[in-house]
């Protein structure tokens, strides 16, 4: 249990928050002048007119601010509710923040932070995402979770869903870092897994309680799902990308950055393939997230999770072993990958008649190596 | 004086028989009309009083009373005319012939005497012979419609003048030859020479949507199409209509019918003989799906009967529109009540829809689709459950290749074209007809679950398979039994006795989408 005096000191911390008008760039002056925010607090109002970026207004707005009821009972509302809060210097605020230049000055989340000695990546991509995308991001994180690596992602839809998704699926640990307040869960679709996370893995927000989806918030998050991980990966991206944003913080924070390559054609690929170009790693099969040093030093330490290759990659090579070569269901699967393939077109590039090719996708569907993804549209289910 | 004659009023799909009579007297000049009729039939007086006069005949003031009996049904529609207006002349000693109340007779008035066609002559007909008369008149543009009906004089005629005449004894009615004679009717066969019948080898591509079609078309199940925009979705609709089977009399005649009360029978059809297509658009009002109206008409799905209703864009129409086709389906009938009657109005067709798998319509393209996940799902969340569960076939079309239409990638052997898939549709349907010989239904896709667990039996092995996949994919019962008789279809048209697997892989893969 917190003392007195901690409480005390979240509460400044909470109060600099809290002041209409002054962001965090000015926050951070403010902290830089007067060393932390109790000092702040009892700062004459002539003194904050001395920093640079201060206003007449924002000095008036930090003197009113003091006077107000409301911070003081929104914090201590705060305090009784289950959402945990957090601020620099407090035991459980990760250090990795305090890198960041802008980093957030008060945290709120539920369930637990990640362990930091264990390995961490963050799963980013598109929202509107592919079946391949889909997949990979679904079957990588899998493949993670299973071998003790953290997958932490921004709970949106599409890759960062199914990362999350996937990292779950494998008993896993998973945080979300929201764009809202830690207690709105946004999207709406996203309930089950906002649920899931809040008992069982982690939310986290920068952002008050209630505060709703702005855009601005949602690359502003980006930093902070780059500083909490060890290595970035990057499914699907669109040109003009969120994720993006989410490398260059993590380039700028020195991370690790890996990028699944795509089809030069898909428009969903062409972010991918410029970062490929400008020079991040391809990831090709979730092994390949040991050449990032972070990740391999910290899988050591715990030998006890790790092996080379996760148990389902395994079964799926053993089962992939076991069908029968040139067998009418070799050649169905044969001409299935990632991308939805459908039935006509399967009829064609078989040559086999179309019960036969159905009763076969039916079959490998019954084994599990087959998906219809949507009406008369298949996809392998393995990578 | 008084005069009687009979004529009739069409209810529903059926005629009832009325009688008009008329009496003239001495008094102030005066035309009153009584019989609970609707303002058409009132207005009839305006008409029938300068026809009379245009057609030469000289009437005096005097007192006319008509009365429509029986005086407690509504009656409506233009027919009335010619009987209140031969009425009125008996009734002044104009037409002498004796008999005249053994004549029936329907027909609409123009102002220069001429007499015009009207609707719903063929049930009105068809009621004049069951009730023993022998002579009807008619307006000559309802010719080949009345002639349908045998055993019985049809006298045709064109004006007032002519119509008495013909009465009197003073004029021979028209001949009613014909050079061809239809096999079914004394009326023509209309030769469509010209137009070409639409064939399933227009259409490129598409092995699966068109093997789908058949199967649905052999069973008489619901078909779902499914595809991006242009795929040839409603070219695949339009041609089932050609690859059924013939109809029957009966059903020719229950389609005459409807068309005949509807209004839409084309002049000089005679018996119909093409199954109906009809593709109402979606800003369809429930009333004219339905049927009904203040005065009730046969709705869209009355019209389609025996036939296909295509609703293209069916996430377009409107919820409830969509919603009240539910019972239609199960009964195949639409029961139309309205506070003084209740009509119930045939609606045995095959439903056939088309959609978008989402918005932009190319999912899972993903190169051209960004539609988000939710609104896929929202999009085909449009349809409800329920309607979902009456379509028992489900196919994706896909987009049309360029080497598809711009080669002939396929030879004539193994395209699929209308007379390949009629043959096959009739062994279905012959299969079926012996199958259910016994019971009430005609087609597989009308069996309750007992039919099914009669007529469906599966082997072990297939009864295994079945049992994996019902589980893995958590299978509805509905679904199960919606599986098992579109198997039943396929195995039907490969002239199987048994189901087996390939036949209901088959059928898994056209089942409905996210079940």
């Amino acid at each position: 249990m917190e003392n007195l005096s901690e409480i005390t000191k979240g509460f400044y911390w909470y109060w600099i928050n809290s002041i209409p008008g002054v962001g965090l760039v000015k926050i951070h002056k403010l902290l830089e002048y007067f060393g932390n925010p109790k000092r702040v607090f009892f700062a004459k109002k002539s003194d904050y007119l001395n920093i640079e970026k201060i206003s007449e207004n924002d000095a008036k707005a930090i003197e009113e601010s003091k006077e107000v009821g409301y911070i003081l009972k929104d914090y201590i509302k705060l305090r009784k509710s289950d959402m945990k809060f957090s601020y620099p210097g407090k035991e459980d605020y990760p250090k990795q923040l305090l890198d960041i230049e802008n980093y957030p000055v008060n945290l709120y989340y539920y369930g637990r932070l990640p362990d930091f000695n264990k390995p961490i990546v963050s799963i980013v991509g598109a929202r509107g995402c592919t079946d391949y995308g889909r997949r990979i991001a679904y079957e990588f994180a899998k493949s993670f979770a299973a071998n003790g690596i953290q997958v932490i992602s921004g709970m949106a839809l599409g890759i960062d869903y199914y990362g999350q998704k996937g990292a779950i699926s494998a008993g896993g640990y998973s945080l979300g870092v929201l764009g809202t307040g830690a207690d709105v869960c946004y999207p709406r679709n996203n309930l089950e897994l906002y649920l899931h996370l809040k008992e069982h893995g982690g939310i986290l927000s920068e952002y008050k309680p209630n505060t709703p989806a702005i855009p601005g918030h949602f690359p502003e998050r980006n930093r902070i799902i780059s500083a909490l991980s060890d290595a970035v990966i990057v499914v699907e991206a669109r040109n003009k990308s969120g994720s993006k944003i989410t490398v260059d913080w993590a380039l700028e924070q020195g991370k690790d950055v890996f990028v699944v390559p795509g089809r030069i054609s898909d428009p969903l690929s062409v972010g991918c393939l410029e970062l490929l170009n400008e020079g991040a790693n391809p990831i090709l099969r979730p092994e390949d997230i040991y050449q990032c040093d972070l990740i391999s030093t910290k899988s050591n330490k715990n030998q006890a999770l790790s092996s080379e290759i996760s148990p389902q990659n395994e079964q799926f090579r053993h089962n992939l072993n076991k069908l029968p070569i040139a067998s009418q269901k070799n050649m169905v699967y044969s001409e299935l990958d990632l991308y939805p393939c459908a039935l006509d077109d399967l009829v064609t590039k078989t040559g086999l008649p179309l019960s036969i090719v159905v009763e076969n996708l039916l079959e490998l569907e019954l084994e599990g190596l087959v998906e219809e993804t949507t009406k008369n549209c298949y996809v392998r289910v393995q990578i | 004086m008084y005069s009687c004659i009979k004529s009739a009023s069409v209810y529903g799909l059926e005629a009832i028989l009325v009688e008009v009579e008329t009496d003239v007297s001495d008094g102030l000049p005066d035309f009153n009309m009584s019989g609970l009729l609707s303002s058409e039939v009132k207005e009839a007086k305006e008409r029938i009083k300068v026809a009379i006069k245009n057609s030469n005949f000289k009437l005096l003031p005097q007192r006319v009373v008509v009365n429509i009996s029986p005086a407690d049904i509504r009656k409506d529609g233009t027919g009335f005319d010619l009987p209140i207006a031969l009425g009125l002349l008996a009734a002044n000693n104009l037409i002498t012939n004796e008999s005249l109340g053994e004549y029936f007779c329907i027909g609409e008035l123009g102002l220069d005497g001429s007499i015009k066609g009207v609707k719903g002559i063929l049930p009105c007909v068809l009621m004049a012979q069951k009730a023993g008369i022998k002579n009807v008149i008619i307006p000559k543009a309802n010719k080949e419609e009345a002639l349908i009906v045998e055993d019985i004089n049809v006298i045709t005629v064109s004006n007032l003048k002519e119509c008495v005449n013909i009465i009197n004894g003073k004029l021979e009615p028209s001949s009613l030859n014909f050079d061809s004679l239809d096999t079914f009717s004394k009326s023509p066969i209309i030769e469509e020479k010209d137009i070409k019948t639409p064939d399933f080898s227009d259409v490129r591509g598409q092995n699966s949507a068109k093997r789908a079609t058949m199967i649905a078309v052999a069973g008489m199940h619901n078909i779902m199409y499914m595809g991006p925009p242009g795929s040839g979705k409603t070219m695949l609709a339009s041609r089932i209509p050609y690859i059924m089977p013939d109809m029957t009399k009966e059903e020719r005649l229950e389609v005459t019918k409807i068309e005949s009360v509807a209004g839409i029978l084309k002049e000089g059809s005679g018996l119909v003989k093409k199954r109906p297509f009809r593709n109402p658009y979606h800003n369809i009002t429930l009333n004219a799906l339905m049927g009904g109206g203040a005065f009730a008409k046969p709705g869209e799905i009355t019209l389609a009967s025996k036939g296909v209703l295509f609703l293209d864009e069916i996430t377009e129409f409107n919820s409830n529109v969509i919603e009240s086709l539910r019972s239609p389906i199960e009964d195949r009938k639409v029961k139309v009540t309205r506070l003084n009657y209740s009509y119930d109005y045939p609606a045995d067709f095959m439903l056939v829809a088309a959609m978008n798998p989402c918005k932009c319509g190319y999912y899972p393209d993903r190169t051209r689709c960004k539609c988000r996940e939710v609104d896929i799902r929202r999009y085909i969340g449009k349809i409800s459950n329920p309607i979902w569960d009456r379509f028992d076939i489900c196919i994706k079309t896909n987009e049309i290749k360029f080497k598809d239409i711009a080669y002939e990638t396929e030879t004539d052997e193994n395209v699929l074209s209308n007379k390949k898939m009629k043959e096959m549709i009739l062994r279905a349907r012959k299969a079926q007809l012996e199958r259910f010989k016994d019971t009430n239904i005609n087609f597989n896709s009308q069996m309750n679950s007992e039919m099914v667990k009669k007529y469906c039996q599966l082997k072990d092995r297939e009864k295994e398979l079945m049992e994996r996949f019902y589980e893995k994919k958590h299978l509805t019962a509905r679904a199960y039994t919606r599986i098992l008789k579109t198997a039943r279809t396929i195995a039907d048209l490969e002239g199987e006795k048994d189901i087996n697997w390939s036949h209901i892989s088959e059928s898994f893969s056209y089942r409905r989408v996210n079940e």
